[in-house]
């Protein structure tokens, strides 16, 4: 099979994945290696889809013995294989890397003849690219699950970031949908690559270097809609994730259905692309904006309202607490704020030592005032009649948010939230 | 309005900074020369670059403002904004009243433009390190063509000498007619003309291709969005982008001489 087939089939293969990241490590070049890593990550391209292309993202071979039913490379799928050899993929990846088309690799893969076999391989591809080609760039490597931990060692040190992927966000639904794979094979490596972090936490900077045992993490991925789980219930996986097993990310992938008429997926016909948008949105709140699982859903409310941002759903839920005046509340406060980042509340801690800030100030910060105007108060003035109006707010806040617009024109306002003809004339311009 | 006219250097620049201050007449507007429009009600100063007053300068910033202001004013000057050197001049002033922490000052009216220039050229730099696109040359030698909106060459060539430790390679900015040129150990700028014919290593069109075939198949149909492919990569880009162009325009392009 001709190389160029190769990379077609097999990036077709590995499209389903989301990380794309390449950020968690900082090395400078080294002398007679080639490459660098940036903290922050770099992007080198957006597809079609309006993805970023950060890494080359593709699997080592789909040739599968698994046959899970969710996913286009099962043993039962009538379709093309390929599998390419450690050197020509090695060598793919530093033609790419030197015309900076590629921040680095994420190299997955099938299982072919065995989890071992297929790691062993992956592992040999890598040593290539490291030893032979001395290259110094970004790699993320995905653990086949039920891998010799041994060789998750051995690969641990000569890459920047590990995956397990969790597929399935319980127990159950990993039995009914992928039934070869063994929930304890996911989380044994998992918890070994934590335990070796954490071994390596307690070492001297010199012992930590010359370890140097995946510096950029760990991440794992779940597959969202293709069973039945509630929001609450992978929010909270989430958050064990990030607690327990020292997570630097979980990603989530809408489940693109790959079969129909299947006797336990969904027949879905499109993805639930804004279900996982609030799911990332929910992530982030969780991680760098001091909220957890239990406050943003619980048993009676299980699942996200999809019109609102979770943030914003929040706050119209504790109204009581708004408006806050940004010159005083504290930063944990700020970021409580619907519409306000951590990029932003940094921004007002800083410049709120030298003077008070008003409307005007925040615009020239940069501070984006959309939502968030809804909630505060400026040196004690308002910018809005809406305080504390929750029927109206929601109104005002769903019909802000872009990402509904093809839903706002189907529904008309009202049907949105009736509650709010009452008043909705005087606000709403051209109603 | 008193306007001094710098040459449109950073030295020249710097020298504008230093004779503002110790001069008795005083700018209220320091404008490069290529971008000055004299007014009636003007009256100006040319100023002549001295590597010694500028010199002195920097190393002011240096000691007394630190690391990140030096770096905001060198970006500010990279925005090539047409107040860019009354904007320094004015956030220098202030800078030197108030030390080093000046720069969070996020409401004065002497940091604000600074800051949005500083975003803005940040902004492009940091996609641009991405969206630097190398050619294989028959010599080894990596080039690379592009187009920015802000004068952004020092920030590639800082990036570039680091990541490409070891490799020769060229920067080239079409639209400045500049660029930076690493010989495998240091790099410098200096002004660059196109090409007339380009001298591809055989491998090449191969890696080009293959990247093409990646790209296309790595994107998932059924999530289609390209208005949100436009908002992260927009159009202006394209033109050098190797995945964005059919087999053989980016090379034929590169191949004919400018019209």
């Amino acid at each position: 099979m001709e190389l160029q087939d190769k990379i077609r089939v097999l990036a077709e293969s590995a499209k389903y994945d989301v990380s794309c990241s390449s950020s968690g490590a900082d090395r400078k070049a080294k002398d007679g290696m080639l490459g660098s890593t940036a903290l922050a990550g770099i992007c080198h391209s957006w597809t079609e889809d309006g993805r970023c292309i950060s890494l080359l993202k593709i699997l080592f071979s789909n040739d599968c013995i698994y046959d899970c039913a969710y996913c286009v490379n099962r043993k039962s799928n009538d379709f093309q294989r390929a599998t390419f050899t450690p050197e020509e993929l090695a060598k793919v990846t530093m033609g790419f890397y030197r015309r900076n088309y590629i921040e680095g690799i994420f190299l997955s893969s099938a299982v072919v003849r065995s989890p071992d076999h297929t790691m062993e391989q992956m592992i040999e591809m890598i040593k290539i690219l490291r030893h032979t080609y001395r290259y110094n760039g970004y790699i993320h490597l995905k653990v086949i699950p039920g891998a010799d931990l041994r060789l998750v060692e051995m690969a641990g040190h000569l890459v920047d970031r590990i995956s397990v992927n969790l597929e399935l966000p319980t127990k159950s639904s990993l039995k009914l949908l992928a039934p070869q794979k063994k929930h304890g094979q996911i989380l044994s490596p998992m918890r070994f690559i934590q335990n070796r972090l954490v071994d390596q936490q307690a070492m001297t900077i010199c012992q930590r270097e010359k370890s140097n045992f995946v510096p950029a993490g760990q991440t794992t991925q779940i597959m969202i809609g293709a069973t039945d789980d509630s929001d609450y219930a992978i929010m909270r996986i989430s958050e064990n994730m990030y607690d327990k097993m020292a997570m630097k990310r979980v990603y989530y992938s809408a489940y693109i259905p790959v079969v129909q008429n299947h006797s336990v997926l969904p027949d879905t016909v499109k993805a639930p692309l804004l279900r996982e948008h609030r799911l990332y949105q929910a992530d982030w709140l969780l991680r760098f904006y001091g909220f957890n699982a239990g406050e943003l859903l619980n048993e009676e409310r299980p699942n996200f309202d999809l019109r609102f941002d979770p943030k914003s759903d929040w706050a119209l839920r504790h109204l009581h607490l708004f408006p806050v005046e940004v010159n005083k509340a504290d930063l944990d406060f700020l970021l409580r704020i619907p519409g306000i980042g951590p990029t932003s509340a940094r921004r007002i801690v800083k410049a709120r030592r030298y003077a008070w800030l008003d409307y005007d100030d925040l615009k020239k910060m940069g501070v984006v005032l959309k939502r968030a105007k809804y909630f505060i108060l400026c040196k004690g003035k308002s910018f809005t009649s809406l305080h504390g109006n929750e029927a109206v707010l929601r109104n005002h806040l769903a019909l802000a948010d872009p990402r509904l617009k093809g839903l706002n024109d189907q529904l008309s306002l009202f049907e949105f939230y009736p509650e709010a003809l009452g008043d909705s004339r005087i606000y709403l311009p051209g109603r | 309005m008193n306007v001094y006219v710098f040459d449109g250097t950073f030295e020249g620049l710097l020298t504008a900074v230093y004779q503002g201050y110790y001069e008795d007449w005083k700018p209220e507007a320091i404008v490069s020369v290529d971008q000055y429009q004299q007014r009636l009600t003007d009256t100006t100063k040319m100023v002549f670059t001295d590597q010694v007053k500028a010199q002195k300068v920097l190393s002011a910033i240096g000691h007394k403002l630190g690391e990140d202001t030096m770096q905001m004013v060198l970006y500010a000057f990279l925005s090539e904004h047409e107040d860019r050197g009354t904007y320094i001049y004015r956030f220098l002033r202030f800078a030197f009243k108030v030390g080093s922490r000046a720069i969070e000052y996020l409401t004065n009216e002497a940091v604000t433009p600074m800051w949005a220039c500083y975003r803005k050229v940040g902004r492009e730099g940091h996609r641009m390190v991405g969206l630097i696109r190398f050619v294989e040359l028959e010599s080894g030698v990596l080039y690379s063509q592009y187009e920015s909106d802000y004068n952004i060459i020092p920030i590639l060539g800082e990036h570039f000498a680091d990541r490409l430790k070891g490799q020769a390679w060229i920067l080239h900015d079409m639209g400045r007619e500049q660029g930076a040129v690493c010989d495998g150990q240091t790099w410098h700028m200096r002004p660059l003309t196109t090409p007339e014919v380009i001298q591809l290593h055989e491998s090449e069109i191969t890696f080009q291709q293959l990247w093409r075939t990646y790209f296309k198949h790595i994107s998932i149909k059924e999530r289609a969005n390209p208005k949100l492919q436009r908002g992260h990569m927009p159009k202006k880009y394209w033109k050098y982008l190797v995945e964005m162009n059919p087999v053989d325009d980016a090379f034929t392009r590169k191949q004919l001489p400018k019209s």
